[in-house]
């Protein structure tokens, strides 16, 4: 029951945000469609300029995104089909509060964090191959009456690093295992990659980035001797059957928010679609599971499934903060003099072409250049992905970062959510990044707090 | 004004403030207001409890003897309680009692109720209820912990599982769940069944139990008393309650799924189809803080000052509006033709989908009205995400 006390503190109201016409042309991160919110709902706001009609698409979308998916046959037709094999129930389940999700600690099942798998080589098309008997991802859980592929332990195991100042941080990377298969051993020389569950906001505006612009800042050659070398990844699209720059996922191996959405109803709920019209059951599955109910042909329907890709496309990226903070805008210095910003690109514009017109035409901050980049061997899962090699990263974006902890309760950074702070996912950058990570280890105390300040900022 | 209100508020709670009668008409009227809405929610929580009784009382008397009439007399119990509880949904969206973070609001309303997972259909041996093994013993507790939208758990309590265990799966196009009374005599689990239909509303029972205790008067340092004392954040609370579930909750996740995707059972109560009478309740809800009177099950009226007065003091240009609106969304609540799940069928001239699209927008219209009664007041209400069942 709530106490007097916490009553008193506030604690139930989130503090009021100035209207936009109080703030500096920098803190519209998303342009037009930048939302002011710094409470737990910041990352699940529609575009600050969404038309009416869209809105109502909007609230279609956000509710089969929000809600859970049920066993068939339920009296909720459009609303079952969950699994046989699946990861979670809902997309919120994992993408907690349209933000990231978190890895399980010891003795935790995986919600928010899942594996993909593979075999080495690619297919006709560059994919990576499957295993023949558990696919591309693992499945952790089933319905009443399947069994799921694989029970999966976590372990941490801990590190430390200690910067030229003295300062110590305690890192921690996962291994896996042991595995309980279920339905026989995978073939031999499985590859695995745990990948935490991205955030969604601002996905849109991502999308609307024109091709162009990212072949710009790409330079695979490193031709201007920075130690830079992004590339961007080509990979295919089942929608459009034809190979095509990846922009979305850890290693940009989804080229549209349609495909990602449908790959993940797919893969992570069991939920088949018209692009997706088959279970992703294999040959040994099909015996116990193939004659189970499912949900309808597709299980998702094409109407409500286009509104859930419009709702992906329109959540909104919540206004930076903090901006007269003197130690942020030192920060803000310091992120560009040791070259954070050569892959964190600041400063974007969304092209003239998106479905959503909201989405067009804006100057926004991502804090990404959506491109690959060798992050060393530490950071590495070694499972390549199209043109991903096993130690490239797709550039993530920085945007709502310092809005973590308030939406999610909780701070978890990099493909598998080992850095629990800012200073650790930094100093596992390696690779390319090298150079800036030694410059960061390298500032003081104080100047890493400004930093630490500015992305807190975000 | 809202500064002056909370340096005013302050000082009184150091004890060096003005006297009462020094207060501006503005705090007077939303003192009043809010003393007002105080008194409704815990009438309305108190009118959930009897109800809920009633419900619990009736599912104990059918049980001991199942037949079509027993049965009847407690879907009936359902449905009268649901129509109460509807009309506290107005009370939801600012971490109330009702939604913070212990509140029920996820183990009493979750929706779409996984029915599979507590009851295998057509004689299946999956769910809660066949698998006596991992769940030997069914109880309120039990139940309670089977509840999460997240990880290995789903929907498991509440109203809708209630809904569920006396109606059973909505298979007609025509027509409500059909369970047969057999469900709970011969059918396999029968015992079982009862056993969790029981815990269920015994869990709905206690919820109505703290939730009275929390809005009750003259009880030192629970949520009422709080609520009246810092009643400029209080008026905030019960903007932010009309909004949400104007805008976001009724016209958005109720009404504009259903309406967009003519999806037959997409309906809160899909088991028993009641959904328009409770749209009517929501409708109803917002209409009773707005004009500030409540008819309570026993006919009386709680009457006195509305958000409508307060309106009047600041902004009266908006009244007018926030009339049509309010009283409108009723209205149009009242003119869908039930059930609900055919109203939405058929093309959009129908006279079904076209009163379920005027619901919508009044009540868009009515929320947005709010927001800028919020503006007047000087008061920032955020934007809200809805479907925020997990808190």
């Amino acid at each position: 029951m709530k106490t007097a006390a916490a009553f008193i503190l506030g604690a139930a109201l989130p503090l009021p945000a100035a209207a936009p016409t109080d703030h500096p042309p920098e803190a519209f991160s998303g342009g037009t469609t930048t939302v002011f919110n710094d409470g737990k709902d910041a990352f699940s706001l529609a575009l600050a300029n969404l038309s009416r009609d869209n809105r109502r698409l909007f609230a279609v979308g956000n509710s089969f995104f929000n809600e859970n998916w049920i066993i068939a046959p339920a009296s909720a037709q459009a609303r079952d089909g969950l699994g046989p094999l699946f990861h979670a129930r809902s997309c919120s389940a994992c993408h907690t509060k349209d933000g990231r999700g978190s890895p399980p600690n010891e003795g935790e099942a995986m919600t928010g964090l899942l594996l993909r798998l593979s075999l080495p080589g690619q297919d006709a098309h560059g994919a990576p191959l499957p295993d023949p008997t558990y696919g591309t991802q693992l499945a952790i859980r089933a319905i009443p009456g399947a069994q799921p592929e694989a029970e999966v332990p976590i372990r941490w195991i801990p590190s430390t690093r200690t910067l030229p100042d003295g300062e110590t941080i305690a890192l921690r990377r996962p291994e896996f295992g042991p595995i309980t298969w279920h339905y026989g051993p995978p073939a031999p020389g499985l590859l695995f990659s745990p990948r935490l569950a991205q955030p969604i906001y601002g996905g849109g505006l991502l999308e609307a980035i024109p091709e162009a612009t990212l072949l710009a800042l790409t330079d695979p050659g490193d031709t201007n001797h920075d130690g830079i070398s992004g590339r961007l990844n080509q990979v295919w699209s089942v929608e459009q059957q034809k190979t095509m720059p990846g922009r979305f996922g850890w290693k940009a191996n989804q080229p549209s928010l349609r495909q990602q959405s449908a790959d993940a109803f797919l893969g992570d709920i069991g939920i088949t679609t018209s692009l997706h019209p088959d279970e992703s059951l294999t040959p040994a599955q099909q015996p116990a599971l193939g004659l189970l109910p499912n949900g309808g042909t597709p299980e998702l329907s094409d109407h409500i499934f286009e509104r859930v890709v419009l709702y992906t496309q329109s959540l909104a990226v919540p206004a930076r903060r903090g901006l007269d903070n003197p130690s942020v805008r030192l920060g803000e210095k310091l992120f560009t003099q040791i070259n954070c910003s050569a892959c964190h690109t600041p400063t974007l514009q969304t092209g003239s072409t998106h479905p959503l017109q909201e989405l067009r035409g804006q100057t926004i901050h991502p804090y990404t250049d959506l491109l690959l980049h060798d992050m060393g061997e530490e950071l590495a899962d070694h499972r390549p992905d199209f043109l991903a090699s096993g130690t490239e990263w797709r550039t993530q974006p920085l945007w709502g970062l310092g809005l973590n902890a308030e939406v999610n309760g909780n701070t978890f950074y990099l493909h598998d959510g080992r850095a629990r702070t800012l200073t650790e996912a930094i100093l596992w950058h390696s690779g390319e990044a090298l150079a800036s990570r030694s410059a960061f280890e390298k500032l003081s105390r104080t100047e890493r707090d400004a930093l630490l300040a500015f992305l807190a900022s975000l | 004004m809202k500064r002056i209100l909370t340096c005013v508020l302050a000082s009184w709670a150091l004890g060096t403030g003005p006297a009462p009668a020094a207060r501006t008409p503005l705090q007077t009227t939303s003192r009043a207001v809010v003393l007002q809405y105080a008194k409704t929610v815990h009438a309305v929580y108190s009118d959930c409890l009897t109800a809920s009784l009633t419900l619990q009382q009736s599912i104990r008397s059918f049980l001991a003897a199942p037949s079509p009439d027993s049965l009847a007399a407690a879907r009936a119990a359902w449905k009268s309680a649901r129509l109460i509880y509807v009309q506290s949904e107005v009370f939801r969206y600012y971490a109330g009692p009702v939604d913070d973070a212990d509140g029920p609001e996820p183990l009493l309303n979750s929706w779409p109720l996984d029915e599979l997972y507590i009851d295998a259909g057509e004689g299946g041996d999956g769910g809660i209820i066949a698998n006596e093994k991992t769940y030997p013993d069914i109880t309120p507790r039990l139940i309670e912990s089977l509840n999460l939208k997240e990880g290995e758990k789903n929907i498991s309590c509440g109203w809708h599982a209630v809904e569920f265990l006396l109606w059973g799966q909505d298979k007609s196009a025509t027509g409500p769940g059909d369970r047969p009374c057999t469900d709970y005599t011969t059918a396999p689990h029968a015992a079982r069944r009862g056993q969790y239909l029981q815990a269920c509303a015994d869990l709905i029972v206690s919820q109505f139990e703290d939730l009275t205790k929390q809005w009750a008067p003259g009880k030192l340092g629970n949520y009422r008393a709080i609520f009246e004392e810092g009643y400029d954040q209080s008026i905030e609370r019960i903007l932010t309650g009309m909004i949400f579930l104007s805008g976001n909750e009724l016209a958005g996740e109720r009404l504009q799924v259903a309406w967009d995707t003519r999806e037959q059972e997409d309906e809160p109560s899909c088991f028993s189809d009641h959904t328009c009478e409770e749209t009517i309740g929501d409708a109803l809800g917002l209409q009773n803080i707005y004009r500030g009177n409540y008819v309570r099950p026993d006919g009386t009226s709680l009457t006195g000052p509305g958000l409508r007065d307060l309106a009047l003091l600041v902004k009266p240009d908006l009244v007018p509006g926030l009339d049509s609106k309010t009283d409108g969304t009723l209205a149009a609540a009242r003119s869908i033709p039930s059930p609900f799940d055919q109203a939405i069928l058929g093309d959009d001239d129908s006279p079904g989908r076209r009163a379920v699209l005027k619901t919508l927008t009044a009540a868009e219209d009515q929320s947005a009205l709010l927001r800028t009664l919020a503006r007047a007041l000087q008061i920032q209400i955020p934007e809200q995400a809805a479907s925020d069942i997990a808190g």
